[in-house]
């Protein structure tokens, strides 16, 4: 449908240094990514961080202070909106409310001087794919918030963007139907092959559905990554926190072996970590393990497995979410911990005041930079 | 400021007054058809004997006809008038339709705080006499040479009307959603064609109603009208000329008209700008 071949040797958008300041408040800061042609990356960040801002540089809404906008190659730095080959899902649709759905889709067409026959094939035949078929003659502003968040969609796909933008097109919606029009997308953004850059604040959305994910915070682009690899090796401790809950552990070290350090007291408490850059004896280290990665074991079928870190506690609290359950666990050289598992027999067992041992792979931790200034 | 002597009015005694009036409904039923017959007795008066057959301006009715809206319909200096008025309702509102929009629209692109300011001084002409207004027309016209027409009285016009509109047209374009624009030019639009496309027609209706609104202020004026209009007389500057010369009976054939005029005028305006609203 769209001709990605002709444009293969340059990444679909390319931003170069950018820098974009509101007065005093540095809204992008010199922002450097290449979106490859296809792909679907998403850009994740807490509210402010700039991701809007970023969307709209590359929509041409706003214009950078210093760098570049790359599109298939072309410097499109200052090249108006209405001239850029991208088009925008916006948060809260901007369906024009004047219109009939079928004139929303057909505006984009109408000034590229498509004849009609062909308009109403196109518009028709878009409104199929994204599920709204029928729906043409309807008003605009007489639509539900998900058929509103369709019509967008096709309004904005219509035009057969190299890039799609999207600025949190789903979180108006009511969580039953967010999630089904996740996959919905992913879906559509497969079969159309269109690049899509996905602003988002969900990082469950975000992991769930990108081929790469930005993390940005306070203007700064952190980390981009594959969603895996941010949840599992996060470039640094405002990722790893941001993505996923994360149990942070302050250790201090009593045992070297080698490239490991080792906390170990008794047959009840064993912690192992990796030390790639070597490490002594005394040195205060944070570890990082997400709440899936640890087990829990009542005390008294504990086998003691030596490969496996470990610490006792005690359950302060259990907490049932349906297909997961959590545990609040008080560990006495640890503090609070928390622990999830799907929701099974072995979960139902697991009462507050038990006695347990938390255990991880050494593998499934990773340690935090930075000195263990603020200990939660 | 806690401490109010018993004889001072406090907005809580009028209060209980009221919700002493609410639960006497008949009491309350009362108040409201004095208020009313007395706020439309004037102009019911005036409708019912615009059908009366006789001249005597006094009951009982002689009879119903409508000798009087023949009179006037068939007399040219009424016809005249009539024109002359609704030419100036014409182009009040065309003027102020117009200068009332680009405007509005400039205010938006100023920053916020300006922007009170800005429409707080154009609202101000409201709170002064039309007499001033009139009679500083008039030496202006004379300083700077403009005849007395009913063009003079035309600018006149759409100079009181003018803050209405604006603040009309101003309230609905403080709704806009201006992303909308965003959206039209995300899609290709240039300025132009999205204004054209999605500004003007989403706030058409409110421009509309104001416009309405201005139509009638004109109709209505007599103020401006009797400083600036030397002998190009409008409807209201004709009735004077009649009143002066004692009451006739065609007044109320004229005046019926013009009553109809301007209410169906505000009444439109007021639907207009209330489905602008959405
Ligand atoms: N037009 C503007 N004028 C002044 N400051 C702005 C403007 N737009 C954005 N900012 C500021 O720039 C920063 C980044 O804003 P941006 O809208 O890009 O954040 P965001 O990541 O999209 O946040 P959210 O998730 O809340 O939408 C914020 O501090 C914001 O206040
Ligand atoms: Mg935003």
């Amino acid at each position: 449908m769209s001709d990605v071949s002709r444009y293969t040797e340059h990444p679909a958008i390319r931003l170069d240094g950018v820098t974009k300041r509101f007065g005093a408040v540095l809204a992008v800061d010199d922002v450097t990514l290449k979106i490859e042609e296809g792909e679907f990356f998403s850009l994740l960040g807490p509210s402010g961080c700039g991701k809007t801002t970023t969307l709209r540089m590359l929509a041409g809404f706003e214009t950078p202070d210093e760098g570049s906008v790359y599109l298939r190659g072309e410097d499109v730095t200052l090249v108006q909106p209405n001239k850029r080959a991208t088009n925008m899902v916006f948060q809260n649709y901007e369906l024009f409310p004047h219109m009939t759905v079928f004139n929303n889709v057909a505006y984009g067409l109408k000034l590229k001087k498509v004849p009609k026959r062909e308009i109403t094939e196109r518009v028709n035949d878009m409104l199929e794919v994204v599920g709204v078929g029928g729906l043409g003659k309807r008003a605009a502003d007489q639509l539900s918030g998900g058929q509103q968040q369709r019509v967008a969609l096709a309004r904005a796909l219509i035009n057969r963007p190299a890039v799609l933008l999207l600025d949190e097109p789903l979180s108006a919606l009511d969580v039953k139907l967010r999630k089904r029009m996740q996959l919905e997308l992913k879906s559509i953004q497969e079969t159309l092959g269109t690049t899509f850059v996905y602003v988002t604040h969900d990082q469950e959305e975000a992991l769930l559905m990108s081929d790469r994910v930005g993390i940005m915070n306070e203007g700064v682009l952190l980390q981009v990554a594959a969603p895996r690899t941010i949840y599992e090796q996060p470039a640094d401790d405002f990722v790893a926190d941001f993505v996923g809950t994360l149990n942070e552990l302050t250790i201090r070290i009593e045992k070297v072996e080698g490239e490991r350090g080792l906390v170990a007291s008794g047959d009840q408490e064993r912690i192992w970590m990796d030390l790639p850059g070597g490490g002594t004896v005394g040195d205060i280290v944070r570890l990082a393990v997400r709440p899936e990665a640890l087990q829990l074991t009542p005390r008294r079928e504990w086998d003691g497995s030596p490969d496996l870190s470990h610490t006792s506690g005690t359950v302060s609290d259990v907490i049932y979410l349906g297909p997961f359950t959590q545990f609040l666990v008080n560990s006495e050289r640890l503090g609070r911990m928390l622990s999830q598992r799907v929701s099974d027999a072995e979960a139902a067992a697991i009462r507050p005041g038990m006695q347990v041992i938390v255990s991880w792979h050494p593998d499934t931790a990773f340690m935090l930079a930075g000195p263990a200034a603020d200990t939660r | 400021m806690t401490a109010t002597t018993a004889s001072a009015p406090s907005p809580g005694g009028w209060r209980r007054g009221l919700a002493k009036l609410r639960r006497r409904p008949v009491a309350s039923a009362g108040f409201v058809g004095v208020v009313i017959v007395y706020l439309f007795a004037p102009l019911i008066v005036m409708v019912a004997f615009s059908f009366n057959s006789s001249p005597r301006l006094s009951f009982p009715f002689a009879g119903l006809s409508l000798r009087w809206y023949e009179e006037i319909f068939t007399d040219t200096l009424v016809l005249r008038a009539f024109r002359r008025s609704l030419q100036a309702a014409v182009v009040t509102a065309g003027i102020t339709g117009v200068l009332g929009l680009l405007g509005a629209l400039g205010i938006l692109k100023i920053a916020k705080r300006a922007r009170g300011f800005i429409l707080a001084i154009s609202a101000a002409p409201l709170a002064v006499p039309g007499l001033l207004f009139a009679i500083g027309l008039a030496i202006m016209y004379r300083q700077i040479g403009i005849e007395r027409s009913i063009w003079a009285a035309n600018l006149g016009h759409a100079l009181i009307a003018l803050p209405f509109v604006f603040l009309v047209v101003g309230a609905s374009l403080e709704r806009f959603r201006f992303t909308l624009i965003e959206a039209a030019q995300d899609l290709g639009a240039s300025r132009w064609h999205a204004f054209r496309t999605v500004t003007l027609p989403l706030v058409l209706p409110a421009v509309l109603g104001a416009m309405l609104l201005a139509a009638a202020i004109s109709i209505d004026d007599f103020v401006i009208a009797f400083f600036t209009a030397g002998q190009d007389k409008t409807l209201p500057l004709i009735m004077y000329g009649r009143v002066l010369k004692g009451i006739d009976p065609t007044l109320n054939a004229i005046g019926t008209v013009m009553l109809v005029l301007t209410t169906s005028l505000a009444f439109m305006a007021a639907r207009r700008t209330t489905i602008g609203e959405r």
